[in-house]
């Protein structure tokens, strides 16, 4: 019977140019190396219990959707990245996105604030402002957020988390703005940033304690704030397939799950503020399924494994950026169009909020015309195509669920087998989640360099350079160094009072001593008190044996 | 073994290309000195001279090396040093092609370079370079 072939045999319609074209000596597999079959059938899902496994969106265990109505009832976040040159310029930008439609906000901090970095800072000098904002000063918060209403918009960081939670609760307080309305998230990366694109130096023990604080503070002060995004979307862009970067994800978001309960937090506190940050690939199905198993796993480890009662903490929020890795320098249009079919996935996949990485990212942090056809695209799929009509509309698809099936269990083996290599916290200081890292990178080249991976205009449809010209302009202009902002800092380092600084940092290293107090509180103090992140940080290094000087920190990290 | 070293300059953390192209020379045969993130002109000649590298590759996703790749050539000048300078990176656009060119640096391999043409590349360059260390005067 036709419908019962087996084989991986393709056949094309018969006519002009029409061949059989056969794949039976290769296996098909998804971007993550799943076999994949030319077509899927009742048996393939015969195992899955509607109400136990899938149920409906808004029901336990979420594989469907986190709320009942999902997109009916809001369109997902709608947002673009946005930092560069001082915390001002950053300000205008977020203005114009707001007028444009954009729902939430995206800031990311310039590379040495993800370094943890005062941008005063001789290494600093080159860079900041350039790949994201200078966030190094309650100032700096102070000017990027003037204007822009702290309850309201959604506010969402990739910036150190015990800053950005101690920032926003002092302009809370300055404003009168009650702290249970302050929306939005920041991301916590404790194990794998000195691997990947956030090394700061510090001992990972001092990295896995301030995420804790952060996310520890914000369920007494910021209750609507999720300070505790699992960010896999930066290991990601090293070329970590689907399994990979749910696993890893895991991995770290139970180590600090597992340090609050040890502090005493518990678990419904906090289990409801917890989020992901995913990427979208260009593996549209696979992707799909990627959110949909995460939904599961989550609900099901939640109450299961770690206890929560509170449903809410059995619900995943995730929240999705398009993959930056799958962007082309050449034909710029062409990531347009990337950005469009990654964004739907997430959109099928039923997440939380959904960011497009712009078409220019290849060469630098969006330009303003960048970013609005991102934004743009986001809209298009909320307004024009009908997908937010139906919650889960790719549920009960044979495929969609015998891929979402298979991811899960890949992934749950692969935290088992990650975490019975022993200690998380030893694994990263030894270098193992480096060694995976690394070969993610050479897997990738490799794909790429025998074509087992087509891109096009990398290894497939190449145009040449001089014809390839089109948005090419746009995207290879550039902007200054933002001197002022180091002008600012050294500034603020004369005129405060610097006997007041001495005790604040004085007050923070102590604290840091006490493993179980919570370094936010003087954090806040310090800043209120015109101490930089640098300096803070350094104050706290001094507790875990690591040299005040960010410098040395580095240099003995490397 | 011809011997080369590859860096990464200032805050720039974003490795992949680095590791990269680190992997490609190493197996057409090189000798790769890998020097990885937070690398500034003064540490990477340093690098260079105790290693006695042919050639110096540095690779970029930031704008830092608008800021560093004169510093450093102007430094590897001032020690007497023609151990020529390669810079790479996918977001090196035209202008910065010509940019670079015009200053002193050998080669630049923007986005999409085929590897065969960087191997080529630094198997040239070694082969003509002096050897490292040795003074240019």
């Amino acid at each position: 019977m036709e419908g019962q072939q087996r084989s991986n045999c393709v056949r094309l319609p018969k006519g002009e140019g029409a061949e059989e074209v056969s794949a039976v000596s290769e296996t098909v597999t998804t971007e993550s190396g799943i076999p994949i079959k030319h077509i899927y059938r009742p048996e393939d899902v015969a195992s899955v219990d509607y109400d136990a496994d899938l149920g409906d969106s808004g029901s336990y265990p979420y594989t469907r959707g986190i709320h009942p109505e999902m997109f009916r009832r809001r369109p997902w976040i709608m947002r673009v990245l946005a930092g560069e040159g001082t915390p001002r310029q950053t300000n205008m930008r977020l203005r114009k996105l707001l007028e444009a439609g954009q729902t939430g906000i995206d800031v990311i901090g310039d590379s040495p604030t993800m370094s943890w970095l005062d941008s005063d800072h001789p290494l600093a000098a080159a860079s900041v402002g350039t790949q994201g904002v200078p966030l190094c000063c309650l100032d700096d918060y102070r000017e990027l957020l003037e204007d822009i209403p702290l309850d309201g918009v959604s506010l969402s960081w990739s910036a150190p988390a015990p800053f950005v939670v101690a920032a926003l609760t002092c302009l809370a307080e300055e404003r009168g703005t009650p702290t249970d309305a302050v929306r939005g998230s920041t991301i916590v990366v404790p194990l794998y940033c000195e691997d990947c694109s956030y090394a700061t130096g510090h001992p990972v023990e001092m990295r896995m304690r301030l995420a804790v604080d952060a996310i520890e503070f914000s369920a007494q002060r910021l209750p609507n704030f999720h300070a505790f995004v699992e960010d896999a979307y930066y290991i990601s862009e090293v070329g970590l397939n689907a399994v990979e970067e749910l696993a890893l994800a895991l991995v770290e978001a139970r180590a600090i799950i597992r340090s609050l309960l040890a502090r005493g937090v518990p678990i419904d506190s906090f289990g409801h503020r917890i989020a992901f940050l995913l990427t979208a690939r260009m593996d549209f199905f696979e992707e799909i399924a990627k959110y949909r198993a995460l939904r599961r796993i989550w609900a099901r480890m939640m109450r299961e494994e770690f206890g929560a009662q509170d449903p809410r903490s059995w619900r995943l929020t995730i929240t999705v950026h398009t993959s930056g890795i799958s962007l082309t320098a050449s034909q710029l249009p062409n990531n347009i169009v990337r950005g469009a079919y990654e964004a739907l996935a997430a959109v099928l996949g039923g997440c939380q909020a959904v960011e497009v990485c712009a078409f220019d990212e290849p060469f630098r942090v969006p330009t303003l015309e960048a970013a609005t056809v991102a934004l743009r695209t986001l809209q298009i799929i909320a307004y024009e195509t009908g997908v937010t009509r139906v919650a889960d509309p790719l549920g009960g698809s044979y495929y969609v669920e015998a891929l979402t099936n298979e991811l899960e269990e890949r992934v749950l083996a692969l935290v088992r087998d990650i975490e019975s290599k022993g200690d998380v916290l030893e694994l990263a200081r030894t270098g193992y989640f480096a060694s995976l890292f690394h070969r993610a990178i050479s897997r990738r080249h490799e794909a790429l360099r025998t074509g087992a991976k087509k891109v096009v205009g990398i290894n497939v449809l190449v145009m040449p350079p001089e014809e390839d010209t089109l948005l090419r302009d746009l995207a290879e202009t550039k902007f200054q160094v933002a001197q002022e902002q180091i002008e600012k800092v050294r500034e603020l380092r004369r005129r405060r009072d610097q006997a007041r600084v001495r005790v604040a940092l004085a007050h923070v290293a102590s604290t840091a001593r006490e493993p179980s107090a919570n370094l936010v509180f003087p954090i806040m103090e310090a800043l209120k008190a015109g101490a930089t992140m640098g300096e803070i940080a350094g104050a706290v290094r001094t507790a875990y044996q690591a040299p005040r000087s960010p410098l040395e920190a580095r240099l003995l990290a490397l | 073994m011809a011997k080369v070293l590859i860096s990464l300059l200032g805050m720039d953390q974003h490795e992949v290309g680095a590791l990269t192209v680190s992997r490609i020379l190493r197996d057409a045969g090189f000798e790769v000195i890998y020097l990885g993130r937070f690398q500034t002109p003064d540490s990477i000649v340093r690098a260079a001279l105790e290693e006695g590298v042919q050639a110096i590759g540095i690779s970029c996703y930031s704008w830092e090396f608008r800021t560093y790749v004169p510093q450093l050539l102007q430094k590897l000048k001032e020690e007497g040093l023609a151990i020529p300078v390669v810079v790479g990176g996918g977001i090196l656009g035209e202008e910065d092609e010509a940019w670079l060119r015009a200053m002193g640096v050998k080669g630049v391999f923007r986005a999409g370079s085929p590897e065969g043409d960087i191997i080529s590349f630094f198997r040239e360059l070694v082969a003509t370079s002096p050897q490292a260390g040795m003074s240019v005067s």
